[in-house]
């Protein structure tokens, strides 16, 4: 389900955020929603997903798989047991440091983020979407929605990845990282 | 979040049977009741997974209307060709709200059984009838900017915060449902959804176990379908105000005309004085006022919110106008 984990290290208490977080180092890849079970809902931490002993939860965020065959959804409101025998594909499966998918890279190139906390499901929400359009989906920016050719307009591009909040305001680059891998990327 | 046990049915008959049990709930998108869970203003104890149940086709009906299952995501019939061609105002709806992963999930059947977004409903702190029957209703008096301004009571002003049903409601639709005792029946949108009255915690008029198993478009009504919405930000917001259009003008004089109103009641609301005041009347922005006129006739603001009676006036207008010029 996930390569390029490694055992956490010691939770550490973050004053500025209120908040217990897992020591990491730059480059590992880490799933960044809470392993939030029943007890722990006020204790918001970095977790590993292969970690989640939580028989409950499912605990990676916007696992994206349209191009993988599955639909990209938000995985904090689903629950593992639903998808049991699913394929499943989260930031974690997309890409590993050193063979980054071309979105991840993208985002590295157009620097598509700041303080890196959305990231994971800006990456694999736009790895969906673009699928989605691909597929001819229609959105709400979408002109006519029998239509069933999508311009990849901007306001397309900002209507579709509007269910990810970026609280530092990457957008204007995040769109620019998406614009670059529907274009085919840098040369 | 409190403990609960979790079984999947296998068909739609076991499903009945199995949340018959006390404190069982369905889940089947899980995009609402798994927030609410989190919050635990829903507790249940058991959870009856239906989203594999085989009901997620969307048929063609020989009679020209069509027939969508009640586990058929949004988004899959947003997307739908025969949605998008014959029924853009509920593809226009659909896309219209939530976001695109929640979509992915959402289910047509659960989008209709959400629950209202009140934010005294989600304040556990806050006294709320629909969650905690006799604590009062704390919206009234309070911040009411979302609220309802038509069919409300003096034990609940919240809205049904659904797009979908919206446009379902202009089109006539009908909800299929499966009774725990395996009996079937159909319920007209109009009546699935109940105001909220003295008892705003029973908000549609599905018995103890009973499921809903699909939704049933009748052939599509003449004229231009149309979804407006109007919100706090472009995206990813529910409605201040939404209006569902369907309208046919032949030489300038309106034929037939259907309206429902989002965001303005407990329930999508289906406007038979807008529809009566535009049928026959010249396709004139005249027509249009009156019609929002008579829409909103018995309309009430709770003070933050008296803003929504106007713009619900204005929002059918421009979208009635938009209508039939793009007819």
């Amino acid at each position: 389900m996930t390569h390029g984990a490694r055992e956490v290290g010691p939770r550490r208490w973050r004053e500025s955020f209120g908040r217990y977080f897992e020591e990491f180092e730059v480059g590992d890849v880490y799933e960044h929603r809470p392993g939030r079970t029943i007890s722990e809902t006020d204790n918001t931490w970095f977790t590993l997903l292969t970690n989640n002993t939580n028989q409950v939860h499912f605990n990676s965020e916007f696992a994206a798989a349209t191009e993988f065959g599955r639909p990209l959804i938000n995985s904090c409101l689903t629950l593992a047991i639903m998808h049991q025998d699913d394929d499943i594909v989260t930031i974690e499966g997309l890409g590993s440091p050193g063979a980054l998918h071309p979105m991840q890279a993208a985002f590295v190139e157009c620097d598509g983020f700041q303080c890196g906390y959305c990231t994971p499901g800006q990456i694999c929400s736009a790895v969906g979407m673009l699928a989605e359009v691909k597929a001819g989906w229609p959105s709400h920016a979408t002109a006519d929605v029998a239509s069933r050719r999508i311009a990849l307009t901007d306001p397309e591009i900002r209507e579709r990845m509007s269910g990810n909040i970026c609280r530092c305001a990457a957008y204007p680059n995040i769109v620019a990282a998406i614009r670059e891998v529907a274009e085919g990327g840098r040369k | 979040m409190r403990a609960f046990t979790y079984e999947r049915a296998t068909d739609p008959r076991a499903a009945v049977a199995a949340v018959s049990r006390a404190g069982a709930k369905f889940i089947s998108g899980g995009t609402n009741l798994l927030d609410l869970m989190k919050l635990e203003i829903e507790q249940p104890t058991h959870l009856v997974d239906i989203s594999r149940l085989p009901l997620k086709e969307i048929e063609q009906l020989r009679d020209g209307g069509l027939r969508i299952g009640a586990q058929a995501a949004n988004s899959d019939t947003a997307a739908d060709a025969r949605v998008r061609t014959r029924y853009p105002v509920l593809s226009q709806a659909l896309v219209a709200g939530a976001s695109g992963q929640l979509r992915n999930k959402a289910s047509v059947g659960g989008n209709l059984l959400q629950r209202t977004r009140c934010t005294y409903f989600y304040d556990t702190a806050a006294g709320c009838n629909k969650r905690n029957p006799g604590s009062g209703c704390s919206a009234i008096g309070g911040i009411n900017r979302l609220h309802a301004i038509l069919g409300a009571s003096d034990a609940c002003i919240a809205v049904h915060p659904s797009d979908m049903a919206v446009a379902m409601a202009a089109l006539g639709a009908q909800i299929e449902l499966l009774g725990a005792d395996g009996s079937t029946r159909r319920v007209a949108i109009g009546d699935f959804h109940r105001l909220p009255g003295d008892t705003p915690h029973i908000e549609t008029v599905l018995q103890p176990g009973e499921m809903i198993t699909g939704v049933v478009l009748p052939p599509p009504p003449p004229g231009r379908q149309l979804y407006r919405k109007v919100r706090d930000r472009a995206s990813y917001e529910f409605a201040l105000v939404s209006v569902a259009v369907i309208v046919a003008a032949e030489k300038g004089t309106i034929t037939s005309a259907r309206v429902a109103f989002g965001g303005v009641a407990h329930k999508p609301w289906r406007s038979a004085e807008a529809e009566a005041a535009l049928e026959g009347r010249p396709a004139t922005m005249t027509t249009y006022r009156a019609a929002a006129e008579a829409a909103m006739k018995g309309a009430v603001g709770r003070g933050h919110n008296d803003f929504k009676i106007e713009l619900a006036k204005r929002t059918l207008c421009r979208t009635l106008a938009n209508a039939v010029q793009g007819g």
